[in-house]
């Protein structure tokens, strides 16, 4: 075999990895789509339509059934805590690193990654357990600090490698000009910093909304959507499956599509 | 007004020695310059004057006050970086009004000293501009008028010879305007 078909192999090979894998993830979305968008007759009959009839009547279903709307909002508020608190823990830890020698540094950083090792399983009932000791059991708040420790090692990855970004000069030039550490953070690094937070918020909040295992497990009455829906799976008819997988779906593709960047600074791949 | 005074400096990063021991007397007016190689310790000089950096032993005194236990703010001093560290969030006006607003000064006083030092340094035409819309040699004439419009005791330069674009009008504008200037 000569060099030039071994490439062109290579190539074919390489395609065939990008079509296999574009098909993994997009099937299931465009089946979640179609199924969620078609009235509930077309979603139990076969075969399917290449393009949806746009018909309203499974969302509507959907928002329609018992307890939906209320998990739909616990999920949100769930959501919007954990997005805050890991922000507001995650955002310090991650200009602390980026900025300052302290020692300990390096096992910091890897007991922040370490935390993603663990099994949620292994925590859960343990935690279980000391929720109901508290009585934090079955709450919001009690919910949302179980996604925050999700959540925070990626809020502090990602806010880590925005703040080594920015120069230290400019907060050390903002020095000379008069203002103080706390000024010069507020006014030189935070509006230049600003818009690499809000997405690693965006994605906390992702990471708690798609969440379903400790919320299965830690609420009973307060259900979140993904506890909710995964609760009444077999119980509930097939349009509701599909309208409820679209709802937890979409706006979670929209989030991490709108902030796709900043997340593949994290890994460190070039800002395009 | 401020003569700098540096007794017996010395800086250590771990089992490394930066800086022996320097003594350096800066008379009021002076212009003075450090030549060195590289690594040899200038910057580290530098930033131990502006207090971005303390002395491992030794005292620093400007204008007859001890200064090495004072933040930057304190000094009366004002630094021009390699980098130049222009704010990239703000435009060129901005820029150089930022230590004026620190300061609390009068709109109009910051008006008036920012287009004074901009005339100077002959960025006038570029005072509604973002740090990405400048030149290297642009970018340091900002660097230079945000340090002289906060009229300073003492101007630390940090390689102010690496565009030679802000050199070229600097000491023809400064004669007369500032008269206080260590470098």
């Amino acid at each position: 075999m000569s060099e030039t078909t071994v490439r062109h192999a290579g190539n074919r090979v390489f395609i065939a990895a990008v079509v296999l894998t574009c098909i993994w993830v997009l099937l299931p979305i465009y089946l979640l789509a179609i199924n969620a968008l078609s009235a509930p007759a077309e979603v139990t009959g076969f075969p399917k339509r290449f393009w949806p009839s746009f018909d309203l009547a499974s969302i509507q279903f959907f928002l329609g059934f018992r307890g939906v709307t209320s998990a739909l909002w616990n999920s949100v508020q769930v959501a919007a805590l954990t997005m805050v608190m890991a922000i507001g823990a995650g955002a310090p830890a991650g200009y602390a690193i980026a900025r300052f020698d302290f020692p300990g540094k390096q096992v910091f950083r890897f007991m922040v990654v370490m935390t993603r090792a663990f099994p949620l399983p292994l925590l859960a009932l343990p935690l279980a357990v000391l929720f109901i000791r508290v009585g934090l059991d079955d709450t919001v708040i009690g919910l949302a600090f179980v996604h925050t420790t999700l959540a925070l090692p990626f809020a502090v990855l990602i806010t880590y490698s925005l703040f080594s970004g920015i120069p230290y000069e400019l907060e050390e030039a903002a020095l000379t000009l008069g203002c103080n550490r706390v000024q010069a953070f507020w006014k030189v690094v935070m509006p230049l910093a600003a818009p690499g937070i809000a997405a690693s918020a965006v994605f906390a909040f992702v990471v708690s909304w798609n969440e379903v295992f400790a919320a299965a497990v830690l609420t009973i009455e307060h259900r979140t959507l993904t506890a909710f829906l995964l609760q009444s799976l077999d119980v509930s008819p097939l349009p509701l499956k599909f309208a409820g997988g679209a709802a937890l779906v979409v706006p979670a593709l929209i989030f991490i599509f709108a902030v796709r960047k900043y997340l593949f600074a994290m890994w460190g791949i070039a800002n395009r | 007004m401020a003569e700098i005074e540096i007794k017996g400096v010395g800086k250590t990063f771990g089992a490394f020695t930066a800086l022996h021991s320097i003594d350096l007397t800066i008379k009021d007016q002076e212009f003075v310059v450090l030549l060195g190689a590289s690594g040899c310790g200038k910057t580290t000089l530098l930033r131990i004057i502006a207090g971005l950096d303390s002395p491992s032993k030794g005292e620093v005194w400007i204008g007859g006050r001890r200064v090495d236990k004072l933040p930057p703010r304190e000094r009366g001093i004002a630094m021009v970086f390699q980098n130049y560290a222009v704010f990239p969030h703000l435009t060129v006006f901005e820029n150089i009004a930022f230590g004026l607003r620190m300061q609390k000064l009068p709109q109009a006083e910051v008006t008036q000293r920012v287009t004074r030092t901009a005339e100077l340094m002959h960025i006038e035409a570029l005072l509604q501009r973002y740090s990405g819309q400048l030149s290297g040699g642009q970018r340091q004439r900002v660097a230079v008028a945000r340090a002289l419009a906060m009229e300073p005791d003492v101007i630390l330069m940090d390689e102010p010879l690496s565009n030679l674009d802000a050199l070229v009008w600097m000491p023809l504008g400064l004669q007369g305007h500032f008269e206080p200037l260590n470098m």
